[in-house]
């Protein structure tokens, strides 16, 4: 396989560099709002059940911040080794549109409370990247518009409004689309290794804007910059970012100069598309919230977050790496999800091959877990069964094939493995009378076929095997039923011979 | 203080005003900013704004939903609705 | 049946059988209804609503379950959230609007058995000084129909001037309980920000506004701020029960008193202030000269941040969620404005403007910033000031009440606030209480406490109207 470092090689072109920086929004999963005691990310609820007086902006009605989404932003500060502010402060940023009820949305402008941070990028071969974090803040959510509905109306649910968001700022250190996808990635990871949220894209839980300029390569400047909105996937992320990166790429060719502008990207024609002049020149009016007087942060707060903390993925990577002789690639992979790396872990601790558990956990639990749709947390299987599983294959009570199928049964029961094993009547069958008969069998069947397969067709040989299997119901060692059929074939092979002969 | 300011404040307040009301707050915003303006006379260098009386606000530290909330009362008032959603003009995305 | 009567008189005469809650609400109801088309004081009261709580609050007397207020109608400024009650702010824009819900204030009053009896008159989303921007008409002065009743809390004032009701609650912001209370001649208490919770009641300037009451003494008004107060969850500005930093109670107190203060006044007000200073003196009470800030710079910076704060407050009334959505609109933009233009009136919108500008980009200087710095210096300057004296006299108002037809320009009309407005800057505790009566017109005289002083300024006054006799002075209606 190719290093990322590789590609990122190819992505680049000769004469100019990309220059990017995100601003990812995530919706926090406290269990209520940010500033109301309104239900926060229930997206099942029927539209405005979920939005309380204070959500609608009712006269009279009066924010206060929820501890729970302040310790999820703390909690986010430590993992990035940010700085922590000591005050809590909100202000106001002001505009009119429907799904923003009270005229202004809160959010922390000149105090955020995590400042500067950085986050190790990993790539696959064990190469790390800085990615330098300017900030992150809390702030309101809005509502959602829903324009095409009704045909002259707008509609508006206010049920996302107040769901508390962390707006995460990086600094410009990314320099190819690829660079950016693997961030935005590892980033959402970190969110649900931390529990601050869903992660679900789909959903809109984790929502990405990109900025970006080109410079000449070598070049410290830094170009006009365009801000494309709303990349919500690791796939869009990148190719709007690619495209955009050639789009710019023409222009400046020309000789001409990049429009500071604000951009979207449609993923149907995988173009961006002009939305307005950037909004730097919109006028917020900024106002300390003076209905939310800031909030002191103690040290002992702090530090109770703190040793709260799980042991971060990077960390478990490098103990992953140190301790089980796992390749970078391996260690990348079972370290992006905590239930993951903890049924690695578990399940190494119980079965003493790290090797064999970790291509199990990346390769057929992965594969079903795919197709079964579930999230991590929710693989049902257990590193007790997965030992199980892993030792019953290796000394030969399973096939390997019996063995992937019965990890498609351990997701719908929670049997233990030996009782499915004695229930199910599949250990694994070794005998080779029974095996030579059921052989024999087959080669009687199809003995038309058996001068092909004397000249050592292994496609012919593959379909020898699978009759056999078949007769056996798919419980016959596969190792004893090659090695009965080649004897067979040889038996046949000399028959022949000596019949020539006469 | 003109009325190309005005003009723009009135956007930035959603509300409009005939020319005579304009005419008439062009008036009035100069005569009180000319009473405002003595504020730039003071010197502040240095000085910590005050942006509150109270020092330190406090949070909420129950994360847990209000049942008995106001669910069913949100559309009482409302003006203008459809299946339990708010209406407004089709809202022209830019 | 006299309608001057103390809370402690009227909790006499329900305890001991002598009338009934009924009896008492039906009284308050006809003598409303009697006087109130001259004053306009109450713009709205559901007499059967009011008779039916009284109903069952005679039941609660009965069975021997009495709160303080138990049968004892109260009015509430038109700014308080009342549940199932119009809620308009006298804003054309909220005309229609019902609240759902009850200020907290408004609930701590009806649990201590206080019946909600009305909503009172006040000047547009509390901006005013003259009571004249409501959009149900100005109220008038019970001493003098031609005359303010002075703002924003100027239906309360009037309310209970005239025994309507015997307490009724307001808001300051920057003197709109104390202005009115001192043109009305009724005792007007703004207590510490903080310590009256803000939840319910239709926000103005948020770092400033604060509930308090206007009643007939400083006693009720020490009974209704026990009743009122308490910690809010609902409200991340109100003060936390636990710690209590009440400044306690002592006398005889050292009062400072700024002469530069007077110097633009009446000799009659002058007079009256004088006097009050001497009855203080009477009492025990040293006086000692204190230097106070500009006030007009320190008028300037409220004006400022009371300006900026509102034009973000009402930037929430859009027309799509509740209040009055004119007609069926074009577009988004239509709705927005036909709704608040025909929803404000000429001075929100005034103050709007003008808040939108010191915020926007457009002001040459950063005015907020510039004016929370000037906060920060009043603020100092209290703080320093209360290491020396206990207590500060101040005017309540610089005249007394003006006639309706009197043109003020807005200035002049801003700076009726003058004494007023550092308590708000600084979140101090203050109480205006009658001293005297210039040409048959009542006028005020202002006791400023430290931070959490309510309980000490509330005693001063209490001893003061003990020694004195203008607040039992009534208007002829």
């Amino acid at each position: 396989m190719a290093s990322p470092a590789a590609k990122v090689m190819i992505e680049v072109d000769s004469k100019w560099e990309a220059v990017i920086g995100l601003e990812v929004h995530v919706q926090l999963n406290t269990r209520t709002k940010l500033f109301s005691q309104a239900r926060n990310g229930d997206v099942t609820a029927a539209p405005n059940q979920n939005a309380n007086l204070v959500d609608l902006a009712y006269p009279g009605t009066l924010p206060v911040l929820n501890l729970a989404a302040l310790t999820h932003a703390i909690r986010f500060g430590a993992a990035i080794d940010g700085s922590i502010a000591r005050v809590c402060s909100f202000e106001r940023k002001h505009y009119f549109y429907p799904d923003l009820p009270k005229g202004y949305q809160i959010s922390q402008y000149s105090q955020p409370i995590v400042g500067a941070g950085v986050f190790n990028l990993w790539f696959e071969d064990g190469q790390t990247k800085t990615v330098r974090i300017r900030r992150a803040h809390l702030e309101e959510d809005a509502g959602k518009s829903i324009h095409d509905w009704l045909p002259d109306s707008t509609a508006l649910d206010f049920n996302r409004a107040g769901t508390p968001l962390l707006e995460i700022v990086t600094e410009p250190d990314l320099h190819t689309p690829l660079e950016a996808a693997m961030f935005l990635r590892q980033l959402h990871a970190l969110v649900i290794w931390l529990d601050l949220g869903s992660g679900n894209l789909y959903e809109g839980a984790v929502r990405c804007d990109a900025n970006v300029s080109l410079r000449p390569k070598g070049n410290k400047n830094l170009g006009t910059a365009c801000e494309l909105k709303n990349l919500n996937s690791f796939k869009f992320l990148k190719n709007a970012l690619r495209y955009e990166f050639d789009r710019q790429v023409a222009v400046l060719s020309t000789g001409a100069s990049v429009r500071r502008e604000t951009r979207s990207y449609d993923p149907v024609s995988g173009s961006t598309r002009s939305m307005r002049p950037k909004e730097q020149d919109r006028d917020y009016r900024y106002l300390p919230d003076p209905d939310l007087p800031p909030i002191s942060i103690s040290e002992t707060t702090i530090s109770e977050i703190r040793s709260n903390m799980p042991e971060l993925p990077a960390t478990v990577r490098d103990r992953f790496l140190r301790n089980f002789n796992l390749t970078p690639d391996q260690a990348y992979r079972l370290t992006l999800e905590k239930p993951l790396a903890e049924l690695f872990e578990a399940t190494t601790e119980l079965c003493k091959d790290p090797q064999t558990t970790a291509n199990w956990i990346l390769g057929k639990v992965t594969a079903i877990r795919k197709r079964k749709q579930s999230r991590a947390q929710d693989i049902p299987i257990s590193a007790r069964q997965l030992s199980q599983l892993i030792e019953r294959v290796k000394d030969g009570t399973l096939g390997f094939n019996t063995g992937k199928e019965l990890l498609g049964k351990f997701w719908d029961t929670n049997q233990d493995l030996d009782q499915i094993i004695k229930t199910h009547d599949i250990t694994q069958i070794s005998d080779r009378d029974q095996i030579s008969r059921w052989a024999a069998r087959v080669v009687e069947e199809n003995e038309e076929l058996i001068p092909k397969l004397i000249n050592g067709e292994e496609k012919l040989y593959e379909y020898f095997i699978g009759q056999v299997m078949k007769l056996s119901r798919g419980k016959a060692n596969p190792q004893l039923v090659r090695q009965a059929l080649q004897r067979l074939v040889t038996m046949e092979d000399k028959h022949n011979s000596s019949e020539n002969l006469d | 203080m003109n009325s190309k300011i005005l003009n723009e404040l009135c956007a930035h307040c959603a509300f409009t005003l005939n020319d005579a009301e304009k005419e008439r707050l062009v008036a009035d915003l100069k005569l009180i900013l000319e009473y405002i303006d003595q504020v730039q006379t003071v010197p502040t260098d240095g000085i910590d704004p005050l942006v509150h009386p109270i020092s330190n606000g406090h949070l909420r530290k129950v994360d847990e939903p209000e049942t008995s909330g106001h669910e069913n009362l949100n559309q009482t008032e409302s003006v203008e609705t459809a299946e339990g959603f708010y209406v407004v003009p089709k809202v022209i995305e830019p | 049946m006299d309608p001057y009567q103390t809370l402690e008189q009227l909790r006499q005469l329900l305890d001991s059988k002598q009338i009934t809650a009924e009896e008492l609400c039906r009284y308050f109801l006809d003598r409303m209804a009697q006087f109130d088309q001259q004053t306009n004081s109450f713009v709205s009261v559901e007499p059967e609503q009011v008779l039916a709580e009284a109903r069952s609050a005679d039941k609660n007397i009965d069975r021997g379950i009495n709160g303080q207020l138990t049968g004892i109608p109260v009015a509430h400024k038109d700014n308080f959230c009342v549940r199932g009650q119009r809620t308009s702010c006298c804003s054309n824009l909220l005309s229609t609007f019902i609240a759902p819900y009850d200020a907290t204030i408004v609930k701590n009053i009806s649990k201590d058995g206080g019946i909600y009896f009305g909503k009172t008159n006040m000047d547009e989303f509390a901006m005013g000084t003259s009571n004249q921007t409501s959009t149900w008409g100005p109220v008038r002065n019970p001493w003098d129909l031609s005359r303010v009743p002075g703002g924003s809390s100027g239906g309360s004032a009037a309310a209970v001037a005239a025994g309507f009701v015997p307490v009724a609650t307001g808001s300051d912001t920057g003197g709109s309980i104390r202005q009115p209370a001192s043109f009305c001649g009724v005792t007007g208490f703004k207590p510490t920000y903080g310590r009256l919770s803000r939840y319910g009641m239709i926000a103005f300037a948020s770092s400033l506004d604060q509930a308090g009451t206007l009643t007939r003494t400083a006693q009720d008004a020490a009974t209704m701020f026990q009743i009122m107060q308490g910690h809010d969850p609902r409200d991340a500005t109100s003060e936390s029960s636990s710690n209590n930093k009440s400044v306690s109670v002592k006398h005889p107190l050292t009062i400072g008193y700024s002469a530069s203060l007077f110097n633009d006044l009446d000799s009659d007000i002058v007079a009256r202030i004088e006097a009050s200073r001497k009855t203080l003196e009477q009492l025990g009470h040293k006086f000692e000269d204190v230097e106070v800030f500009d006030q007009d710079l320190a008028l300037s910076s409220y004006y400022i941040i009371s300006c900026a704060e509102a034009s973000s407050n009402l930037a929430r009334f859009d027309g799509i969620r509740y209040g009055s959505r004119t007609k069926s609109a074009a577009s988004i933009q239509e709705l927005y404005e036909d709704t608040r233009s025909q929803g404000f009136g000429d001075e929100v919108k005034r103050r709007l403007l003008a808040g939108t500008y010191f915020l926007s980009n457009n002001s040459p200087e950063n005015y907020v910033q510039k004016a929370q710095k000037l906060r920060r210096m009043v603020y100092d300057l209290y703080q320093e000031l209360f290491q020396n004296v206990d207590v500060v006299l101040a005017p309540s108002a610089p005249s007394t009440a003006f006639r309706l037809d009197e043109q003020l320009d807005s200035t002049d009309m801003y700076r009726q606030d003058r004494f007023t407005v550092p308590v708000n800057l600084c979140g101090l505790p203050a109480i205006s209480v009658p001293c005297g009566l210039v040409n048959e017109l009542p006028i005020g005289v202002q006791f400023i406490g430290p931070q959490y002083g309510d309980e000490l300024i509330l005693d001063l006054a209490d001893r003061f109207q003990k020694e004195t006799s203008w607040h039992l002075q009534r208007p002829k209606l």
